[in-house]
Order: C-alpha cells, then sequence, then structure tokens
C-alpha cells in the first residue's frame, strides 16, 4: 500500500532519478565551477576555526590545504569527481566521492563564516543520491550496462528528497514561533532585520530597499504572518500536485524578496525545486507532454 | 533570523575601503575578492574581529605564541588577525590590476559602525578602524 501511494505522488521511473541526479551534482559542479579556490586559499590560516569533524585534523593539514596551489588542486579533484558524478560515470563510487569532497569543501567554510543553510538541502540530497540507484538512467553508465529495479527503488529516494525540502521550510516556521514565538510578528522583526543585513558592504549584495521597510512596517506582520503560514504549508507541496505549484511559486518570490530587500539569496535552495518536477512526463518532450495534457481535457 | 530582528538592539557592522595610489577612497565588496564565501564575509569578519580563532579548544600554534605575547586571551585587543585578512585581501585586490595603475591599493581598511538601535535612523556612528598599509 506504502509503495502504491509513493508511486502515485513522485515518478518512479530510473530516468526521473537520473534527471534529479544531474540538478543536484550540476547544482554543485556548477557553483564550484565559477568559484576562485586559489583566493579561498589566500587567506591566513589563524582565523580558520575548524567546526565539527574538522576539529579531528591537525593544524598542519590546514597548513597544507591553505594555500593558493593546494586549493587550486583540491579544486580540480572536487570538478571532476562532480563532473564524473553528473554525467553518470561509475556512479556507485562518484556519487560518493562526490559527497565526502562536497562535505569537506562545506566544512571549510563553514570553519571561516558560519553556518550557512542554503547548501545543506542540496548536500542532504547528495547524501540521498549517493546510495541509491541514480545511475540507472538518465547516466553514462546506463549506455553502458542496463539494471532495471522495481519502480518503488527510484520513487523513495524522489520522495525523500522532496519531504527533505518540506521539512526545511516547515522547521524553520516552527523554530521562528519556538525562538521568538508571537513577537516574530512584531511590526519592526522585519525592518530591523533587514536594515541590519543592508548597511555593511560585505553582504553580496547591496540593495537598499531595506530602507523603505520603516514606512510600511504595520502591514508587515501580515507578510511575516504570511511566510509562516506558507512554510508550515510547504509539506502539502508534496502530496498534493494541486498545491505545488503555488508553494512553490510563493517560493521562489520570498526568495527573491530576502535577496532585495535583506540581501541574503539561497540559490542552491532554489535549485532543489527542480526535484518537485514530474520528469517521466517531460521523458519524450514537451510534444508528448502537450498532446497528454489535451488528452487530459478532452476527456474531463 | 529565527529569532527576528530588534528594534532596541545596537548592532555593529564593518565596511571594507581601500585607499588607491591614485589618493580616493573605495568601497571594496568582499564578494569580489573572495566569492567562495558568499552569504559568510560578515560572519567571518565578526568572528576575527571578536578572535574566535584564540577561542578554540586546539588553538594555531602562531596564535598560541600571539597569546603568550600579550598575556592571556582577554588581554589580546578586538579583531587582533584582521590585518593579516587585510592584507590578503588587498593583495588580492591589487593582483587584478596592472603593475602601473593608479587603482592599485596602498592601503586597505576595514571601517566598523554601529547602529544603537531604538530607532530608524543614525546608523552610522563610527567605532574603530584597522588599516593595513600594502
Amino acid at each position: 500500500m506504502a509503495q502504491g501511494i509513493i508511486n502515485r505522488v513522485v515518478p518512479g521511473s530510473a530516468y526521473a532519478l537520473g534527471v534529479v541526479r544531474l540538478i543536484v551534482h550540476g547544482t554543485f559542479l556548477f557553483s564550484i565551477l565559477f568559484t576562485s579556490f586559489s583566493a579561498l586559499g589566500s587567506l591566513p590560516v589563524t582565523i580558520l576555526r575548524p567546526t565539527g569533524a574538522m576539529k579531528f585534523l591537525p593544524w598542519s593539514f590546514y597548513e597544507g590545504l591553505q594555500t593558493p596551489a593546494a586549493m587550486v588542486n583540491f579544486k580540480l579533484v572536487l570538478v571532476l569527481s562532480l563532473l564524473l558524478s553528473t554525467g553518470g560515470f561509475l556512479t556507485v563510487v562518484t556519487t560518493k566521492t562526490s559527497l565526502l569532497l562536497v562535505v569537506f569543501y562545506q566544512g571549510l567554510l563553514r570553519s571561516f563564516g558560519h553556518f550557512n543553510h542554503d547548501e545543506m538541502l542540496a548536500v542532504y540530497c547528495l547524501a540521498v543520491l549517493a546510495f541509491t540507484p541514480c545511475g540507472d538512467a538518465f547516466s553514462i553508465d546506463s549506455r553502458l550496462k542496463k539494471t532495471t529495479r522495481p519502480a518503488f527503488a527510484y520513487a523513495y529516494p524522489i520522495l525523500l528528497m522532496q519531504l527533505l525540502v518540506a521539512w526545511t521550510y516547515f522547521s524553520s516556521a516552527l523554530i521562528k514561533l519556538r525562538v521568538a514565538g508571537l513577537k516574530y510578528l512584531s511590526t519592526d522583526n522585519l525592518p530591523a532585520l533587514a536594515i541590519f543585513h543592508s548597511l555593511d558592504n560585505l553582504h553580496d549584495t547591496h540593495f537598499k530597499l531595506a530602507f523603505w521597510l520603516p514606512q510600511v512596517k504595520a502591514y508587515l506582520p501580515f507578510a511575516v504572518g504570511l511566510v509562516l503560514i506558507w512554510e508550515l504549508l510547504f509539506p502539502l507541496a508534496v502530496f498534493w500536485r494541486r498545491w505545488r505549484w503555488w508553494i512553490l511559486g510563493f517560493g521562489i518570490v520570498f526568495h527573491l524578496a530576502t535577496l532585495f530587500f535583506m540581501n541574503i539569496f539561497f540559490p542552491h535552495q532554489l535549485a532543489m525545486y527542480l526535484i518537485f518536477v514530474d520528469w517521466d512526463r517531460w521523458k519524450d518532450g514537451p510534444s508528448k507532454e502537450k498532446a497528454a495534457t489535451k488528452l487530459k481535457i478532452r476527456f474531463r | 533570523m529565527m529569532a527576528g530582528g530588534d528594534l532596541e538592539r545596537g548592532r555593529s557592522y564593518c565596511i571594507l575601503r581601500g585607499e588607491t595610489i591614485s589618493g580616493e577612497t573605495i568601497d571594496i565588496p568582499a564578494i569580489n575578492l573572495t566569492n567562495a564565501l558568499y552569504s559568510r564575509t560578515w560572519t567571518m569578519v565578526n568572528a576575527t574581529i571578536d578572535n574566535q580563532s584564540f577561542k578554540l579548544k586546539s588553538i594555531h600554534p602562531q596564535n598560541e605564541e600571539l597569546i603568550r605575547q600579550f598575556g592571556g586571551v582577554e588581554k589580546l585587543p578586538p579583531g587582533v588577525r584582521v590585518t593579516d585578512l587585510l592584507q590578503a585581501w588587498g593583495d588580492l585586490y591589487n593582483k587584478k590590476l596592472p603593475a602601473g595603475s593608479p587603482q592599485r591599493l596602498k592601503a586597505i581598511r576595514l571601517d566598523m559602525y554601529r547602529w544603537e538601535g531604538g530607532r530608524y535612523s543614525d546608523y552610522d556612528k563610527f567605532v574603530e578602524s584597522w588599516r593595513k598599509g600594502l
């Protein structure tokens, strides 16, 4: 019965899981390709604060790694692994090496800065993909050797990743309510926070729209409340397709608003919205999709 | 973010600036220097100002030496490693420009300001500055 429900709400084909592998690994590949590792390696090791498991590595290791040349080499290894896992070559191995290398890279970044959650969702998805048959289709491996499994084997990981996306937002609403309670809906919450994030030039963008917010602060508790409700309702996007595009559409607007009003953006998290697309319906191109829609309308 | 904003709470923030050979003072967006640290640069700077790398269980040998020189962590001035960070950023900035360019930096500095809170004005009360000649 559980299998039946899962197969009904998420696509259950090797093709769909293969496309998701390409999206998740490709997102990291794209962002890392445009990142200067030699600049990162120029930062002084003496400001590093190893976090979590990174604490177990000796300082001599960081001394060796934290140089422009060593960081460029690290980037080359990371890009090679991500290229192979994105393309689906030796997928069983390369999805795991990509996961390990990305987790290490993210740990290094967090040892300089704070625990930023933009990439975390995508890292969890890398972990799911590392232990599921995501190379059975839409991959170089599948061209070399055909493997078929029950639909459940492909549907379950996609459902898990969709639930992770939903949990990210749902838990975010819960924690806001737990930490701040109803104070989170105060008129000064959003303007004070947004202005603080717009004062320096150390954020990635320097939009100044936040300074307009105090003029409309009486209306802002409604906007903040609407965002809280949206976050709490996000799990509906997993189980009800009718709600899905409204919830994801609101998410795009929300993340663009945080960019323009708070200079905070979540590109990796937004890319994970693509996991909600029913890739099976796009398998044979948009023409089949259009035909299917026409048929549905005719038989309604 | 989880606790939301509080108008009554004052906050400090920093602006990264460069002094060019031609005599201009320019704002330098840090993201253009170390884009790997997107979304994190401001927290890295805050942690460096707060000497957090000196408050670890296992401290870097060079930082341990500095603690010995000052006679204890509590005696370190704020941002004792900020000049090292500024040196790295200054070098990265100058590397992008030709050797004779008047836009190259002769110094780079981090200016700290404070918004005391309580009202939506007076955002830029100067606190202190760290400067590194290049």
